[in-house]
């Protein structure tokens, strides 16, 4: 593949935390530098995206390292207050995603079917799909939850 | 019913009065109000982690007919279809 150019200005301090940054990975030029420090940014951001934590481990004992991540932007999805669920909503609809996204994979439904069963745009089931995939432990976790705060009533 | 968006109070009591069973996938939600409404019978359907107790449609279909032929009076119950085998 034919690579493609990127040009962009740093300041003379930007340049400086680069070649830090180089030294430091024992990379052979900035370019290598900053293409390592960028897949592990992408590996912890992916890590955290995925409801996981990043700790280290020193002398002190162990500590976690909190990163900044940038909020996520979906057009059909939206937070919505409740008791205790966290996992984001369909725009419009008393409809939480793990619901709706359970339900398409339970009856093995392309996207395509989906957006006309459910009455919804193809990229609001596209955004499902990958709120899905990214937080999926999130949704497990809430569907647990509701199945035991369900027994916990039966039983009382 | 034209109910889209509507809150969960309002569609519970739609649904009583016209003396309707809910099925719903928001079984939470419904738990939770549902001392709050003389209501007909609510039917849950949970997101299931573990895959074999998932209902497609054709399970909630059979699990609904079972509850209908049990002939038992639906009102003010609530039943989780995860758990009604045909």
């Amino acid at each position: 593949m034919k690579p493609k150019r990127q040009n962009f200005n740093v300041t003379p301090a930007q340049e400086s935390e680069i070649e830090s940054l180089r030294v430091s990975l024992g990379a052979p030029n900035s370019k290598e530098a900053v293409l390592q420090a960028v897949r592990l940014a992408n590996n912890l951001l992916e890590t955290v995206h995925g409801g996981g934590r990043i700790l280290v481990q020193t002398e002190e004992g162990q500590r976690e390292v909190l990163l900044s991540v940038p909020k996520e932007h979906w057009t059909y999805l939206v937070e919505r207050p409740h008791p205790w669920k966290r996992q984001l909503w369909i725009k419009g609809r008393r409809q939480a995603v793990g619901a709706l996204w359970s339900a398409i994979v339970s009856e093995g439904q392309s996207a395509e079917a989906a957006a006309e069963d459910w009455d919804l745009p193809i990229e609001a089931i596209r955004e499902v799909f990958a709120y899905a995939e990214r937080h999926r432990h999130l949704i497990e976790a809430e569907a647990r939850e509701e199945a035991i705060r369900g027994e916990i009533e039966t039983a009382a | 019913m034209g109910l889209g968006g509507a809150s969960d109070t309002v569609v519970l009591q739609a649904a009583a009065e016209a003396n309707r069973v809910l099925l719903t996938r928001n079984c939470d939600d419904f738990r939770r109000i549902a001392h709050t409404v003389a209501h007909s019978g609510i039917l849950l359907v949970y997101s299931h982690v573990v895959v074999a107790k998932r209902l497609a449609y054709a399970d909630i279909v059979a699990a609904v007919k079972v509850v209908e032929t049990s002939a038992i009076s639906m009102s003010g119950l609530m039943i989780a279809l995860n758990d009604v085998r045909p």
